[in-house]
């Protein structure tokens, strides 16, 4: 079935990725392999019949936040020694060890999922899933829908006090 | 077709409090915007006169249970004992603040609104009954902390706390979520009501999922509640934090905490696979935070740390209760009598405590050295952190004591003999430090600069906080049915 190949493919693709984004040295690289994990949990729920939450992983993640990411990293500018990843090189044997432990375990969580899987999804789900959430976030789901909103507020608040400029302390008693 | 959406059907008396404070909030930053910037300092007041107004839409609400959005929300007796802890809680730290944010030239605008949406993430935390609207709530409450740790922008060590508290926050939101996925994944639901009808059903496979996202929401709410494996936290932020912050996370993200947690094991308590061996877990929690909060809290030097490190033990105290209501249906209701009783209790202690650190603290100054013959410069001070560190301790007229007996005998109910017995003794050890402060501020000579220099005038609101927390810490201890028999 290649259905499931794939799933496989874009699972394995997905995790190594995120794991080279947690092992690289270069930050640039790192925010790369961070996209490409994006694009293939996109791929996933493109597969799991989940258009519009695929398009919004495409747009949101692979697209603003991380241009928004390497932005940052470049405009920061950081030199090789300034990077403060530790050197991995001398404790090779004990990552090589971790990450077969890892894998070894995430291939067989991936495979209990995804023969779960098989029973759970069906594999004809309405065609048009959009107006399916929009309908179930404005009706059952409100509250939280409500909550996230407020959760922005707040994560505003907080960006305008980080990036405000600062008054000077002596000043402060009458500003 | 699809079938027609139904909006659920909202009543504004049960929603009220919610929307008011939310509203109150967003009204306070705002209009700090158009005030002069002799006049912001109103902002703290209008924040209380907000708890209040809430407190009264409160009590409207909680006349009849309900439960608005379709269940989200579940207004019962359990809930209406939390919101009223974190309003008395929220209201006093909003009383010991003024002095200390004009000091610190913290912005009073921001300041408060964020104080007042911490105070919705906390309330809703303690009425979500969905695990979206929970995980939303909670994010709420830690987002407003995270800003508000690292609100004394001048202050390097504020900043830092902030850092690593908003790191760590997210990673332990990871787990948060991961598990609520799971918890999804093995019922098809994030209705706690659902989740509780359909676990019976669920099948072997299904089991291994629920134990696992059980487990990884744990994780999330030890590393919320400062619970001794994922404790690291706790001193350096409670160190870095504004005072009034550091009382604010101690105590109501503390509260709200425990009644999130309480909501979940209640949903998973009475299914079978559930068996008393599977939380055990909680049992090797609660002790650990015990005895490494108690005997770490011996060494420190700094009052805020080593409040934080009591904070700890006290949350291994408290888990206790969540142990005995998860595994022994027969003593649930003496032990959440319990819970309620000692989030109460551990409420009023801290906030005393903090408030005379608040009132004798001069700038980035808190170590126990400086308290030196307080008794001598300001009685009053030193006799109301004397009366909280002997509650803290559990000495007997005190709510300190009356929690600490409900906890224990719960547990001894429960035949929990030895966790009651490793609590009494973890009780002892922390009578070192406890009593340490006391013979700090009553035995030993004040330095000389503190004796010279005045003190600055404790202020009339932090004043009225002392006195409200010292006279409700005595009574309630003497009659603490006047708190249970609230409603």
């Amino acid at each position: 079935m290649p259905v499931s190949i794939l799933y496989y493919a874009l699972f394995v693709i997905a995790l190594g990725a995120a794991l080279m984004v947690v092992l690289s040295r270069n930050t640039v690289y790192s925010a790369a392999f961070l996209i490409l994990t994006m694009l293939c949990l996109a791929g996933i729920f493109l597969l799991m019949h989940q258009e519009f939450v695929a398009a919004i992983q495409v747009i949101v993640y692979a697209g603003a936040i991380m241009v928004l990411f390497l932005f940052v990293i470049m405009l920061l500018n950081l030199r090789e020694r300034e990077i403060l990843l530790p050197d991995f090189r001398s404790l090779r044997i004990w990552v090589v060890l971790l990450v077969l432990v890892f894998f070894v375990q995430v291939g067989a969580t991936c495979f209990i999922v995804l023969r779960q899987m098989r029973d759970v999804y069906p594999p004809e789900l309405p065609p048009d899933t959009i107006p399916l959430i929009a309908k179930t976030l404005l009706t059952k789901y409100l509250l939280p829908f409500e909550l996230v909103s407020v959760l922005l507020v707040i994560a505003i608040i907080g960006a305008a006090m980080i990036a405000r400029h600062d008054e000077p302390a002596e000043h402060s008693d009458s500003s | 077709m699809m079938s027609q959406p139904t909006v659920p059907q909202l009543f504004w008396v049960e929603v009220a409090p919610f929307v008011v404070l939310c509203i109150w909030a967003l009204a306070i930053i705002l209009a700090d915007l158009f005030l002069p910037a002799e006049r912001r300092r109103v902002a703290l007041p209008l924040g209380f006169l907000g708890v209040v107004l809430i407190a009264y839409l409160s009590i409207q609400a909680f006349e009849i249970p309900g439960n608005p959005f379709g269940g989200m929300l579940t207004l019962d007796t359990f809930a209406f004992f939390c919101i009223v802890v974190i309003l008395v809680g929220g209201g006093l730290t909003i009383l010991i603040s003024p002095r200390y944010v004009q000091r610190e030239h913290i912005p009073h605008g921001e300041y408060t609104a964020l104080l007042l949406f911490a105070m919705l993430g906390m309330i809703l935390l303690a009425v979500s009954n969905e695990l979206i609207t929970l995980l939303l709530s909670l994010e709420i409450l830690s987002l407003s902390l995270y800003i508000l740790t690292g609100i004394e922008r001048h202050n390097p060590r504020s900043s830092e706390a902030a850092l690593k508290y908003f790191l760590l926050g997210a990673f332990s939101t990871a787990f948060l979520i991961m598990g609520i996925a799971f918890l999804y994944g093995a019922t098809g639901s994030t209705f706690l009501v659902t989740i509780a009808e359909r676990l019976p059903a669920a099948g072997q496979q299904s089991a291994l999922w629920v134990f696992v996202g059980f487990g990884l929401i744990l994780a999330g709410f030890c590393f919320k509640l400062a619970l001794a494996p994922l404790h690291m936290w706790a001193p350096d932020v409670y160190e870095g934090a504004p005072t009034p912050i550091t009382a604010f996370i101690a105590t109501g993200s503390k509260v709200a905490g425990f009644a999130a947690l309480w909501h979940v094991v209640m949903s998973l308590a009475d299914w079978q696979a559930m068996t008393q061996n599977t939380f055990y877990v909680l049992w090797i929690i609660a002790v650990f935070s015990m005895v490494i909060g108690n005997f770490a809290a011996i060494v420190q030097k700094n009052i805020k740390r080593l409040l934080a490190y009591s904070s700890i033990a006290h949350s291994g105290y408290i888990l206790i209760t969540i142990l005995v209501i998860a595994s022994v249906p027969a003593v649930r209701t003496n032990a959440t009598q319990a819970l309620l009783y000692y989030l109460m209790a551990y409420m009023l202690m801290n906030l005393l405590a903090f408030g005379v650190a608040i009132a004798c603290g001069r700038k980035g100054d808190s170590n126990i050295e400086h308290y030196a013959g307080l008794a001598r410069t300001s009685p009053l001070l030193a006799a109301a952190m004397a009366l909280a560190m002997l509650s803290l301790t559990g000495v007997p007229p005190t709510v300190g004591f009356v929690g600490k007996f409900y906890i224990f005998s719960a547990a001894i109910q429960a035949g929990y003999l030895e966790l009651a017995i490793i609590g009494l003794l973890a009780s002892v050890v922390s009578a070192v430090y406890y009593l340490r402060v006391i013979v700090v501020m009553y035995m030993h000579e004040p330095s000389r600069e503190a004796a010279e220099t005045a003190r600055e005038p404790v202020g009339a609101a932090n004043s009225l906080a002392l006195l409200v927390s010292s006279v409700m810490i005595i009574l309630l201890g003497i009659f603490p049915f006047w708190f249970l028999g609230l409603k």
